[in-house]
């Protein structure tokens, strides 16, 4: 079939849709209005110290460091003690300069792109939630996108004044950055990849990391 | 839809015999519901999260036309195109136009039950593409050649052992030995889907949802695949069902909160991405087309019916999980891609009643389906009312018909009514032997009773009705 056919029938598909869903309501009552966004109870809300717990039971290991400057060492602590190669993608959301990055010396830093299944990769972070110890990370001209699944090893730093108790906090702070037009992507993790296809419990490292570290930094 | 529903009871009895499903629905039926509980009792709000999502669900279908529309105007703003298909097949036609148009050969998909429903990957293959699924569970039972056996865990009814065999007979590799356990096929998957994925010319996913609010369209996923099948191929198509729009972004989140612990006994699962359209300029990666077809097959039929509130699902499988007929035997009985006490509603609305008559009647009607359901699909009445359809289409002299009618007949008549269960009472009292704990059983009936008997015993009554009781007690 033609390209131009399948399109036409597409036009011809939505007309027959929405006037089938118009039809069904047709004589049905008003729709009552939206309620407001949902307000989670007090004694549920919770701060970093819930972060670092929540992401911690999905396997995420977490710790906190003082400054911006204090990433890199801490970087570098990780790989060391993790037995990783002293090589690391750091992604350019990430705002420190080569010169921050010689304190973390033997550690080879790159910008990028994550290739070989094994690399580790450092970011940045627009925020954390709280409720579900998710990091949250948006598409940008810096990072690509994909590099946050194919790594091994997954390094986030996070801001903890970023850190938000709960999605509704989240949705204000999109909502004030971004007016009309929204990320590209948005991407929402919760610790490592894994997979519960190869029986209980699940294995972690499915396709994406199997390693997922989270660096707070408190200032 | 393609189903083989009709051979429930053949499929069903089959299932009960085999003794590696039977072990992994064990798992199912014991796991599932503890960790579902527990991930409630964190939350002391989760039921008026679950009014909220109904509520959510109920409003978003009574006005399903505008959020599309405002969906569809927020996608063509961010440069991607919209495409609407009343049935699968031209759903199936959509996607391969794109792919044909994108010049592609290798087709990569994460895990959908939508695609499932309206057999694309067969389409496309028909089509000469290469279609890899990417959800490792998918994954094992396309290379099985089978059909999804849980909507949420497709490889359920696999055993280690047997994917071990599978991907010795598929994966042309080297290995210094064997497959034995579970950290060896994984890394041996993960590393040739590797390739799979960086070589691929168009991504096809599915969606959670569509938030018309801001255009997204939101997919939820545990391994990580569905944001590699989105932002490494050159395109990337959405395909999902028309009714998995919402309203807002504040909508979304009170869903997710009630899907993953519904779902998985999760805060949220472990990557919820949100996709807003194609690759922008000065953006280092992402895919320069961005497409969301959108299906209705039937979706549209069930809107203003009895059946609307099924339309309100948002697929978490907990009905599944839940249900004392599904654990006992496992998806691939129902003979349809969707199965338990969701797939026993959604399939005669989707492949016709004929097709599909043994599921509304596959049900105890014990009512866990609905008391697990988040967003309050009232399942047994659904059932119920397919029942009522299935049994008026039966001719007068029917079996189950004459019953029913003759049931119906006694409770209308007290005096009749109150005699017969006296002596059927009676009766069966009679014919019954001590037995455990002090009960008395019936190990034999005759006739239609030995439907049940030849498989089980039947507590015995006390041989004193509920009504005689009731007088008893009251005076």
């Amino acid at each position: 079939m033609a390209a131009a056919q399948v399109m036409s029938s597409s036009a011809a598909a939505r007309d027959s849709i929405l006037q089938a869903i118009r039809r069904a309501r047709a004589g049905a009552d008003a729709v009552p209005d939206a309620p407001p966004a949902y307000r989670t109870p007090a004694a549920l809300l919770g701060g970093i110290e819930q972060f670092c717990a929540y992401a911690g039971e999905e396997a995420a290991t977490s710790e906190h460091v003082g400054r911006m400057e204090d990433v890199p060492p801490a970087v570098l602590r990780y790989v060391t003690g993790q037995g990783l190669a002293m090589r690391v993608v750091v992604a350019a959301d990430l705002d420190l300069d080569a010169a921050v990055w010689a304190a973390a010396q033997p550690l080879q830093i790159t910008g990028g792109p994550v290739k070989r299944d094994g690399d580790t990769l450092v970011t940045g972070c627009y925020a954390g939630v709280a409720e579900a110890g998710a990091l949250i990370m948006l598409s940008s001209s810096g990072v690509p996108n994909e590099a946050k699944f194919l790594a091994a090893t997954h390094i986030a730093a996070v801001r903890a004044v970023d850190i938000l108790p709960t999605f509704e906090a989240l949705w204000t702070r999109l909502r004030g950055d971004f007016t009309d037009r929204w990320p590209r992507t948005m991407n929402w993790i919760v610790g490592p990849s894994r997979t519960a296809d190869l029986g209980v419990p699940s294995k972690l490292g499915a396709h994406g990391p199997a390693r997922v570290h989270i660096i707070i930094i408190d200032a | 839809m393609e189903t083989t529903s009709r051979q429930f009871r053949q499929l069903s009895r089959h299932a009960l015999e085999q003794a590696t499903l039977q072990h992994s629905l064990d798992g199912v039926r014991e796991i599932m519901p503890r960790i579902r509980a527990a991930a409630l009792a964190e939350r002391g709000d989760f039921d008026a999260l679950c009014d909220r999502a109904r509520d959510i669900r109920e409003r978003t279908l009574r006005q399903l036309d505008s959020y599309l529309e405002a969906f569809e105007r927020r996608v063509q703003a961010a440069g991607g195109t919209v495409h609407w298909a009343a049935t699968g097949e031209e759903a199936c036609r959509i996607v391969a136009q794109i792919c044909r148009d994108a010049g592609a050969e290798r087709l990569i998909k994460s895990k959908s039950m939508v695609t499932e429903e309206i057999e694309l990957n067969a389409a496309l293959e028909r089509d000469g593409f290469t279609v890899t699924e990417t959800d490792l569970g998918e994954y094992i039972i396309q290379l099985r050649g089978e059909k999804p056996s849980h909507i949420l865990a497709p490889s359920l009814h696999v055993t280690l052992d047997e994917v071990a065999e599978t991907f010795h007979q598929h994966h042309d590799i080297e290995r210094s030995g064997p497959l034995t356990n579970a950290t060896e096929m994984l890394a041996e998957a993960r590393s040739i889907m590797r390739d799979k994925f960086l070589q691929a010319d168009v991504g096809i996913t599915g969606a959670n949802f569509l938030v018309a609010e801001t255009g997204a369209a939101v997919i939820v996923t545990n391994e990580g695949n569905a944001d590699l099948t989105a932002s490494l191929p050159d395109t990337h198509i959405v395909v999902t069902g028309i009714e998995k729009a919402v309203p807002t972004l504040d909508d979304v989140g009170v869903l997710l909160r009630v899907l993953a612990r519904s779902a998985i006994g999760e805060r949220l699962s472990n990557y919820t991405t949100f996709v807003h359209g194609p690759r922008r300029d000065g953006e280092a990666s992402g895919p320069a087309n961005y497409h969301v077809v959108l299906v209705d097959n039937g979706r549209s039929e069930m809107l203003g019916t009895e059946f609307q509130d099924m339309l309100r699902c948002i697929r978490c499988s907990a009905c599944l999980n839940h249900c004392p007929v599904y654990t006992a035997i496992g998806g691939h009985a129902y003979g349809s891609v969707y199965s338990g006490p969701m797939g026993a509603v959604l399939t005669p609305a989707f492949a016709g009643l004929p097709a599909a008559a043994h599921l509304p009647n596959a049900s105890t009607f014990c009512g866990r389906c609905e008391a697990v359901c988040p967003v309050r699909i009232p399942l047994p009445s659904l059932l119920r009312r397919w029942r009522q359809r299935e049994l008026s289409a039966r001719p007068v002299m029917d079996g189950q018909r004459f019953g029913l009618g003759l049931w119906r007949w006694l409770n209308h008549w007290p005096p009749a009514y109150s005699l017969a269960i006296r002596c059927a009472a009676r009766v069966l009292r009679r014919l019954s032997v001590p037995g455990r704990g002090g009960q008395r059983w019936i190990r034999r009936l005759p006739l239609l009773g030995a439907a049940w008997t030849d498989c089980r015993d039947l507590p015995a009554p006390t041989g004193r009705t509920f009504q005689d009781e009731w007088r008893r007690r009251r005076s």
